[in-house]
Order: structure tokens, then sequence, then C-alpha cells
């Protein structure tokens, strides 16, 4: 992990710590995180609610938002929508403590980079705040599970390959974090390098959005029985 | 213009001569009971003042708390009250002026009472339709026009009752009428009593049938809040409890709070359902890890991939995942292992991966009879196969994988 961290660090123009906002109606939690990740990214605000997160994040254009899904008036989902309206470069990493397939897929489908649940480790967190900064996406064995289940149902008629089906490289990237593997250890595993690795998962994460498959959440929600 | 505070009008039900409106009233407007109760008594002669007096029991709440039937229409200014008198004597008036076609009358309140009911069931509210209720084979075109014929068979009788008491309507009107001429005269009054009726009483039943649904969205919204008061109760205050008395102990916090995240999970996720899963192969997978993580402080995150049902042909897979599972727990030294299980139509695969200090498994052919026995042999024995991958300091993963229809 620490290790895949520093790689990152060190890639090319992303050597200063990332600037990251948080959004939780949780303050506890808010302050919890923040104290945190305080040494490893610079922390550029806080946001308790939807309205005030739209507007401090406009005003302060951080580079990544690790932002709450459920939050009452609109939730992630509406920061997420009306940020990227006017400022396209932010990058979102959602943090939930739910793991429901509908959550997931609808904060993905909105623009989310990634999706990592409360439980992670803060060396996880980090790192995956990092990723995330330099445009890669961030899954968890849990989304990557989502992903198989929803993409591997039988093909509808008008299906278009390039959107709907995962490629087997593909395929193969997802079960590997589904098992649990980090993406260095997939990278090890297949013989391929990272950044490879984050060119699978990164599209996939495209597919996700941008699938025709507008029961994706369902699929995956209803695993089926075969 | 200086308004003097008078006392609220309500039914005066300390000294009533029937129901206290008239006394209720008196108080109100501080005038002497027996001119009111002369004033209604006079009126009532020609039906009005019954007719309003009926209006007011129905309207106004009575002075010991209790509520008006129709107490949701609120009265509040003079306009509201002068509206009600309009409406109360008009219809007085209109039904004094009928009374020779009783009959039609008769149809009118029966047409009227239908087209009430029709409109009351019309009324929106589908919240109680489980969406997830449709099959799967049914296109989703399809989804919202099954709901609503779902959602409402009770509306399917209401309205073919309205339809039939409006066909009676019709039919007495006809047979009293018997010519077409009167028909004509009998069918204009009628549709101006209508017309009348649905101006004076449209708006209000409306706003009654809301106020209906509006109540048995909040009882159906009470019940709910009180089931999930009486499983946080039941499930995450005992935690809480448990959570306190060992808080000197990380460990067992820790677990504790695992093993609740857990179970809240599942019922969050699968509702009151969450108990019925055993006849699929991943929630016995679940069972397992589950009870495992209940007896040892190690995570294990679970990630399935398609499903199918659970049968004894199986159970040899679960019960090795269960061993790998609890010597990963208990050999690895680490905080979580991960779970990954993927069903194809062919084969069923599961893989059991921890990042701890892992072995080398040529060398632990006798003393590690859990490996050898509980899950190579295992597997051997019932048609799969166990593939055991494990580094020294990099952590162990088991593959576990059975064909299905093989050992069938």
């Amino acid at each position: 992990m620490n290790k895949s961290m520093d790689e990152s660090r060190n890639a090319p123009g992303h050597d200063s710590l990332p600037t990251v906002f948080l959004v939780d109606d949780h303050e506890l939690f808010l302050a919890g995180v923040r104290s945190e990740i305080a040494g490893a990214v610079s922390v550029v605000g806080t946001a308790s609610d939807v309205d005030a997160a739209i507007e401090l994040i406009g005003e302060r254009v951080p580079e990544v938002v690790l932002i709450d899904v459920h939050m009452p008036n609109g939730g992630g989902e509406r920061v997420i929508r009306e940020t990227l309206a006017r400022h396209p470069a932010v990058q979102f990493l959602a943090l939930s403590v739910s793991d429901a397939p509908d959550d997931v897929i609808a904060i993905i489908r909105v623009g989310a980079r990634g999706y990592v649940t409360k439980t992670i480790a803060t060396a996880e967190l980090v790192d995956a705040i990092w990723r995330v900064r330099a445009g890669d996406a961030v899954f968890s064995p849990r989304l990557a599970g989502f992903v198989l289940d929803a993409f591997a149902a039988t093909a509808p008629l008008d299906l278009d390959p390039e959107l709907d089906l995962l490629s087997p490289r593909e395929q193969e990237v997802m079960r590997f974090i589904a098992r649990g593997y980090t993406y260095k250890e997939v990278a090890r595993e297949l013989v391929i390098s990272i950044k490879t690795v984050e060119t699978h998962v990164s599209a996939v994460l495209r597919k996700l959005q941008l699938s025709n498959r507008h029961e994706l959440a369902r699929w995956a929600t209803q695993r089926r029985i075969i | 213009m200086s308004r003097v505070m008078r006392p609220p009008l309500l039914r005066d039900t300390d000294r009533p001569m029937v129901a206290g409106v008239c006394a209720g009233i008196a108080t109100h407007l501080g005038v002497r009971v027996r001119w009111i109760r002369f004033g209604f008594a006079l009126s009532g002669l020609i039906g009005i003042g019954v007719l309003s007096y009926a209006m007011a029991v129905v309207l106004i709440d009575g002075a010991d708390g209790t509520r008006a039937p129709a107490s949701r229409i609120r009265l509040q200014s003079r306009t509201d009250y002068f509206a009600a008198a309009v409406v109360t004597a008009g219809t007085a008036g209109l039904i004094t002026a009928l009374a020779p076609h009783l009959v039609v009358v008769a149809a009118v309140v029966l047409l009227v009472a239908s087209l009430a009911i029709v409109v009351a069931s019309l009324a929106p509210d589908r919240s109680d339709v489980d969406r997830r209720d449709i099959p799967t084979w049914i296109p989703p075109a399809f989804h919202d026009v099954l709901r609503s014929v779902r959602g409402s068979r009770a509306l399917v009788a209401r309205t073919a009752v309205g339809v039939i008491l409006a066909a009676i309507g019709i039919l007495l009107l006809l047979l009293q009428s018997g010519s077409w001429s009167k028909l004509v005269i009998a069918s204009s009054e009628l549709a101006l009593v209508l017309a009348g009726a649905g101006l004076a009483f449209g708006p209000w039943i409306s706003r009654l049938a809301s106020d209906l649904l509006g109540e048995r969205r909040d009882r159906i919204r009470d019940r709910e809040r009180g089931e999930l008061a009486a499983h946080l109760h039941d499930s995450v205050l005992q935690t809480l409890a448990l959570v306190q008395r060992n808080a000197n102990d990380a460990g067992e916090v820790a677990r504790l709070a695992r093993v609740q995240e857990r179970e809240l999970r599942e019922w969050l996720l699968h509702g009151e359902r969450a108990t019925t899963r055993h006849d699929v192969f991943t929630g016995a997978i679940d069972a397992v890890a589950a009870e495992l993580e209940r007896a040892n402080a190690t995570a294990i995150q679970v990630v399935h991939v398609r499903d199918c049902p659970m049968d004894a042909l199986l159970q040899p897979l679960v019960d090795a995942a269960r061993e790998a599972m609890s010597n990963a727990q208990r050999h690895a030294g680490v905080d979580s292992i991960s779970v990954y299980t993927e069903v194809d139509p062919n084969e069923i695969r599961v893989f059991v991966r921890d990042r701890g200090r892992g072995f080398d498994p040529a060398a632990v052919a006798a003393d590690r009879g859990g490996i050898r026995e509980s899950i190579e042999g295992r597997m051997r024995r019932h048609g799969g196969a166990a593939v055991i991958r494990s580094e020294l300091g990099e952590g162990t993963e088991i593959e576990l994988s059975m064909r299905r229809g093989a050992s069938r």
C-alpha cells in the first residue's frame, strides 16, 4: 500500500500534497477523518450540508472532494452534479457507510471517480485520494463485485460492445480487486505495469458511467441465481 | 376598525340541548342562548335550520376536546363561516325545492356519493405498493401500468360499485319520468343540481380524501419507525452497552462494532428477508463469515458475484471455506481477510486471502492437518480442488473450486 502511494506521489506534476475538501453531514466523522488524513493531504475546507458544500467547493476549487453519499437536500449526487457543471476538473471520491449497489452505482454515474466505505483504513484512504487526484479510479472490492455482477447479466439486444461489456482483461482485473488485491498486487499477478492496471480500472469506470444499461444497480442488487 | 376578541367557537358540551351548538354559538357571539335556539327552531320548520344544525355538529369541535368529524376543514376567517352558511342554506333550499322529486333527489345523492368514491380512490397514492414485487421477465416499460393496476384492486372494485350506483340512479330517473320531455326537464334539473353540488362540495371532498390519504401515510410511517426502533433497541443499543462495558479492550470493541455493523447492514439491505437466505450459496458463506467474526476479532470482508441455490453437495465447499477463513484468522496475524466467491454455470470458486505472515506450503505437510485434511482432502473427496498459494511475509490465498454437476 505505502509503496504504491509513494509511486503516485512521484508521478510528474503531482509532487505537492493534494488539496482536499471534506463533505459529510456527521460533524464527528468529519472531524475524525480530517485529523486522520491531515498530514498526508492538505485539507482546504469542510462542509456539513449540501448547499454550503456547493458554495465552498466553488470558491476553493480543491483537487479532490471526499463526499458522503447520504445527506439531506439532494445528497452527494447533487453536490457532484452542480460542481462538475462549473468545475469539471474537481475529482470526487465517495465515502459512505452504505455499500448498497444502488447508492454506489448512482454516485459513480453522476461522476465520482471512486467509492470507498467509511471503515477503510487511513493509509488506504490517503492512497485512494492520491490516486483519484491523478485522475485514476478507485474501486473497493465490493464495487468490483457489483461491476462483475452487473456486467455479466444477460446482454440486452441493443448492446453497445464498447460500453456494455467488459473485456476479458478488465474482467480479470475486476476479479482480482474483488478478491482484495491492491493495484500493485494485480499488476504483479498479471505481469503488467500499475499504470496498465489503472488504465483498465478507469476504462471500467467509464463503462459504469456511460453504459446504456440503465438498470445496472438493479442487476447488481438482485444477485442472479444460476 | 377595532376587533372584538371573542371566545373561540366550540360546541358547548356542558349545557347541551342536543349537541351544544346553540350554546356554543351563544357563547361565541355573546348573546343569550335562547335567541339562538329560537332562530334554529324557526328556520328548522322549513328545513334550513335542521341542516344548518347538522352542518355545525359536523364542522365545529367540542369544548371538551372532542374533534368534529370534519374538523380538518378549518373555519378560520369570516369568509369561511360565510361560505359555510351559504353552502348550507343553498343545499337546504335545493332540497326543499326538489322535495316533490324525491326520486330525483335520491338519484342525485347516489350519483354524488359514487362520484365521491371514485374521486377519492383516484387520488394518487401508491406508496404502499412494493416496487420490487414485479417479476423480472416483464419489460420495464410495463412496470408502471402493472404497478398501478396491482396497487389498486380495491380501486377497481370501488369504481365498479360507483358505476353500478350511478346506473341505478339513472334507471330510477328514467322510470320516474316516463316521457322524453319530462326526462329532458329532469335531466336539466339533475345537471343543475350536480353542477351546484360539485361546486359546493368538490373541493371539500377532494381535500377530505387527500387528508385521509395523508393520515394513512403517516400511520404507515409511524409503524415503520416503530419497527426500526424495536430493531435498533434489540441490536444496536445492546451492542453500544457492551462496547461501554468493554471500553478498555480495543480488540473486543472493534469486534463488537464489526459484528453489529454486519448485522445492521444485512438488515438494511435485505430487511426481514435477511433470515431466509440460508437457501442460497452466498447466504451459507455469509453465515459462516458472520459466525467466525463473532468468535474472533479478525474482520472478514466478503464479496460475492452471482449465486446459486444451496444444496447438500455444496456443503463440503462451505466447510472447506470455513476452515480456510478460520485458519487465516488464527495464523495470519492480520486485522482483516478477504473472501471472494464466484458462481459460474459450470463451476463455483471461493478465494480466501490474507496479507499475513504466510507460510511455506511444502513445509506444513505433517503438522498442519487443518490444511491437508480439512481443506485439500475434503475438496478432493467431493470432486473439487484446493490450491494454496503462500509466501512468507506476503500472505496466503486459498482457492477452492468445485465443478457444478460433476459431483451430482
